[in-house]
């Protein structure tokens, strides 16, 4: 099986990785996905931001408003407009398609977040959004009893005195599920429990006749840990109440839904998977990349094809690799070119580090500084291209999906 | 303590400003001599250079060349510290390496000091000192052990002013000494500022004593004295290792980057010494965090895998007395200042000195102190321990609720508050979960000092239980701890991102300066938690 060449093979599993193996397997083309670890959509929320902020200040109505003040070199502008619409498209048609989908394109879409703040984001599961609970005066922030890192009170709280909320009423509330134990237990095994009728119809019974009909309702991100939307129209009819998940802090069970819905569409389209395998080494020949070869508990593996697509993530992924003063790309040993004053010593600000990455053309290979591509036939996709301030901006996953897509139809 | 009104117009006998270790010293000797005495910190107890340095207690070896009294100074203190501070001090033990790299004849010079300073040092050979510590340099010449531990500053702090209230001793945070009155040539009392409300009280007293380190110069200002002092800067680095199991010195004439510390799971390392901006410069630049990891890799050459959690720096409070002296070269010594010559009587200076001596400094200041109010007891604090040992029937409760190292750890931090915590998670076992994992903090023990008046920040509580400072500096658990306070209905007049943003950007700033490595994912990681999925420093849409 080593022996055989792959049209395609995708590094990493995170957003990027995900989306690019399933774009090109779509497309007829033999793929083999590479994994260290679960990747990073179980950390993140499964929503995919455009552009929530414009970078000289201020939430975007519509992330592409943003897109005039973006910064040379940012991989949006590398992309290009029509190329970011047909990946909107491709990503909306797969979750439509799998039973798990999301709200169409239409500007920003506010998510409350457990910090209770609103989050502009693009791409959400129809439970995600905030919108959803415009004509509720009442909107209930419930919790469950012993739930970790959830509380009502810091939403309701926030929530209270925001201007952009002045019409609303917000009120904390506890759901008890002694199910699930007196604590210690997180918003993933509660959508677990929410997977079962069991636990789908506790839920539903102990909120009766503490909400009023016609209300909103914000909990943390418990309604089933499957892909699909069944938990959320059952609690939403039955409760006869508009209900918005929230991002909260990792892991995060809306990011592990998506994850789950593509890693399933990836099985039914015939990718192959090498888990736990972490590349080590790339075989380069004339200017063209051979083969890989990975270490993983089955020994070491050399994995060939025409061509590779690199979606390594940034630091957090492993995509790049750091000492005192130098960066460097973790598979090829790309130098990553470095500005000083990596991090501001200000929490909220820019952090320069954010931006560091390969730079690549407008192929998405990786290039020199005249632009010559290093390697033709290795594309880069996500997080590990330089240029996106993603906590910043608010880019996470809208430049893994542009970047996936571009790289797929490259091929 | 934070109540202010319950002290406004109430007669002190002593005022003391600084709540270091020096500060916390005197409030703790005074109180057991009968004064009636209290301490006013302006932020947080222990937060200025007492929690800021390599936590090493000194056994005198390393000033056996260039400072012999200091030298026997801390060869005593040590002792002394061993017998009363026990759930402050870490006994690790020292050890001093030569490298081939460094003068061979400094060696000679430093055991003959150590021998006629009275500090205990025990030649090993360089194999014995590699099989010791098995990161040790194969360049490592000779090597000796010595009295060296590891002291906790925060700890320390606390249990000395705990001890002092057993006494009558009282504090008060977040209380900044806005005036010092006096009238006639005598001090007569202080006006103190809330920094919380602004409110402002006056207490009047009999004496003050200035023990604000690096700030005493401006404390002295308040009445016009002139100090001097150089506030020097400090540079240290965390690193997520225990990669030693003693403290290691380099022997050499005392330079940049040659203290590793172990404590607990981390080891600290330093220091380099360079003029601070002021007394409140303590964010090492990047360039100085560079510069010490270099300087580790000399003495442990593995140390580059490791992950740095994060620099730091204090600014130590170094005498200038005629401006000559500079840097290391100004004596570790301390001075005594009884303004009585600047024609204030009732108002005394000491700074200087260093965390190990705090105890000796307090008993000399305290022998003037009580010599004014014709006290006559003797000094006490070398004889009675900071903290009682737990007793067995505690214990024997805390074994049912908490793992049996645990527990001894929540007493060290937590004191004669123990047993509200274990009260806690007795009555419910959902307490008994740990609110960070790092540093194994249980809901029971956060809740016990969250709930404190003295807890005004979520660093506030950092301080009293080491919450956030393990391997994930509070990425996960400071989400957590908001969870907790705004679960016990603290705090919620101000918004959760308003609490929890000062936390995390007092963690950022320390992760800053040595962002590389092992340390770059977790950053990108806590950053992409915080901003982009939480948005925590987002505003409205409009």
């Amino acid at each position: 099986m080593n022996g055989k060449i792959y049209d395609n093979i995708v590094i990493g599993a995170g957003m990027a990785g995900l989306l690019n193996a399933v774009f090109s397997a779509s497309s007829g083309k033999s793929v083999k996905l590479i994994t260290a670890g679960a990747g990073s959509l179980t950390i993140g929320s499964g929503l995919i931001d455009l552009l929530g902020y414009s970078t000289v200040g201020g939430i975007l109505k519509d992330p592409f408003d943003g897109f005039s003040t973006l910064e040379a070199g940012h991989p949006y502008l590398k992309c290009g407009r029509a190329a970011i619409d047909k990946a909107v498209r491709a990503f909306l048609d797969i979750c439509d398609k799998r039973g798990f989908p999301y709200l169409p394109a239409n500007g920003c879409r506010f998510v409350p977040t457990a910090m209770g703040r609103l989050k502009p984001s693009f791409l959400v599961p129809p439970s995600m959004d905030m919108e959803s609970l415009r004509g509720a005066e009442t909107v209930y922030v419930a919790g469950v009893d012993g739930m970790k890192d959830f509380s009502p009170e810091i939403i309701c709280g926030a929530f209270s005195s925001m201007e952009y909320f002045k019409c609303k009423r917000f009120e904390p509330l506890s759901v008890s599920l002694p199910e699930l134990g007196a604590a210690g237990f997180g918003s993933m095994e509660a959508a677990r429990f929410m997977d079962s009728e069991e636990g789908c119809s506790a839920f539903i019974d102990r909120l009766k006749g503490k909400i009023n009909t016609g209300c909103g309702m914000i909990i943390p991100p418990i309604l089933g840990s499957k892909p699909g939307l069944w938990v959320y129209e059952r609690v939403k009819s039955e409760l006869n109440a508009e209900i918005c998940e929230s991002a909260v802090i990792p892991p995060a069970v809306t990011g592990y839904r998506l994850r789950s819905m593509l890693m399933g569409f990836l099985g039914d389209l015939g990718v192959e998977l090498a888990e736990n395998a972490r590349v080590i080494s790339a075989e380069v020949k004339n200017g063209r990349c051979i083969s890989v070869s990975t270490a993983g508990p089955g020994g070491v593996k050399s994995h060939r094809a025409d061509n590779f697509t690199v979606a390594s993530g940034g630091f957090y992924g492993g995509g790049l690799t750091s000492a005192a003063g130098r960066v460097w790309e973790s598979v090829f040993g790309l130098p990553v070119k470095t500005p000083d004053g990596w991090a501001s010593a200000d929490f909220s600000e820019r952090q320069n580090y954010s931006g560091f990455g390969v730079s690549v053309n407008d192929r998405l290979n990786a290039c020199d500084i005249l632009g010559k591509p290093v390697y033709e036939n290795v594309y880069f996709a996500g997080r590990i291209i330089a240029g996106a301030d993603s906590p910043y901006e608010h880019s996470g996953n809208g430049v893994a999906l542009a970047t996936s897509y571009l790289a797929a139809s490259l091929l | 303590m934070r109540d202010f009104k319950g002290i406004a117009d109430t007669w002190f006998d002593v005022v003391i400003i600084g709540g270091g270790v020096t500060g916390a010293g005197i409030l703790r000797d005074l109180s057991m001599r009968g004064l009636k005495t209290v301490l006013f910190e302006k932020s947080d107890l222990a937060s200025g250079t007492s929690s800021r340095f390599h936590g090493l207690l000194h056994s005198g070896a390393r000033y056996a060349v260039t400072d012999p009294e200091a030298a026997a100074e801390c060869a005593s203190e040590n002792a002394v510290l061993n017998r009363i501070a026990k759930y402050a001090v870490e006994p690790s033990g020292g050890m001093f390496v030569r490298t081939k790299n460094d003068d061979r004849d400094f060696e000679e010079r430093w055991k003959e000091g150590c021998s006629a300073s009275g500090v205990f040092f025990e030649r090993i050979s360089a194999g014995e000192a590699r099989e010791m510590e098995p990161g040790l340099t194969s360049d490592t010449e000779s090597a000796y052990l010595v009295k060296d531990c590891a002291v906790d500053g925060f700890r320390l702090v606390w249990q000395n002013v705990l001890s002092a209230g057993f006494y009558g001793g009282d504090f008060r945070t977040y209380a900044e000494v806005a005036c010092i009155e006096h009238s006639g040539g005598k001090v007569t009392g202080v006006r103190v500022r809330d920094a919380v409300s602004g409110e402002e009280i006056s207490v009047p007293c009999g004496c003050v004593v200035n023990a604000t380190g690096p700030w005493s110069a401006h404390t002295a200002k308040l009445v016009g004295a002139h100090i001097g002092i150089k506030p020097d800067k400090g540079a240290l680095l965390a690193f997520n290792h225990r990669f030693c199991s003693r403290v290691v010195n380099r022997l050499r004439m005392p330079s940049d980057g040659d203290i590793f510390v172990p404590h607990g799971s981390v080891t600290i390392f330093g220091t380099t010494s360079s003029d601070a901006s002021g007394p409140d410069d303590s964010q090492p630049s990047d360039a100085e965090a560079r510069y010490l990891a270099g300087l580790a890799g000399e003495i442990f050459p593995e140390i580059e895998s490791h992950r740095i959690l994060r620099a730091f720096a204090g600014t130590r409070p170094l005498i200038d007395l005629d401006h000559a002296h500079l840097g290391r070269d100004a004596s570790r010594n301390f001075i005594i200042t009884d303004h009585e010559k600047d024609g204030l009587s009732g108002f005394i200076t000491i700074f200087g000195g260093k965390l190990t001596t705090y105890r000796l400094m307090a008993e000399k200041i305290s022998d003037i102190v009580c010599g004014k109010f014709f006290i006559t007891k003797k000094c006490r604090t070398a004889e009675e321990e900071l903290l009682p040992s737990m007793s067995q029937s505690l214990a024997d409760r805390a074994k049912k609720v908490f793992p049996p190292s645990g527990a001894e750890l929540i007493y060290a931090r937590l004191g004669p508050l123990f047993e509200t915590a274990l009260k806690k998670a007795e009555a419910d076992p959902r307490r008994r979960e740990l609110l960070c994992e790092c540093e194994f903090v249980t809901l029971a023990e956060y809740e016990t000092a969250a709930a404190l008046d003295t807890s005004v920040s979520l660093s506030d509580i950092r301080r009293r239980t080491r919450m956030g400072m393990g391997t994930c500096q509070g990425s996960f658990c400071g989400f957590r701890a908001l969870v907790s306070v705004f679960g016990m209905g603290l705090n919620r007049e101000r918004g959760g991102a308003e609490i929890l943003l000062p936390f995390l950007n007092e963690r950022w700033k320390g992760m800053k300066p040595a962002m590389w490595g092992l340390q770059m994912p977790e950053a990108e990681l806590m950053k992409n938690i915080y901003s982009s999925s939480l948005n925590i420093s987002g505003g409205q849409p409009e």
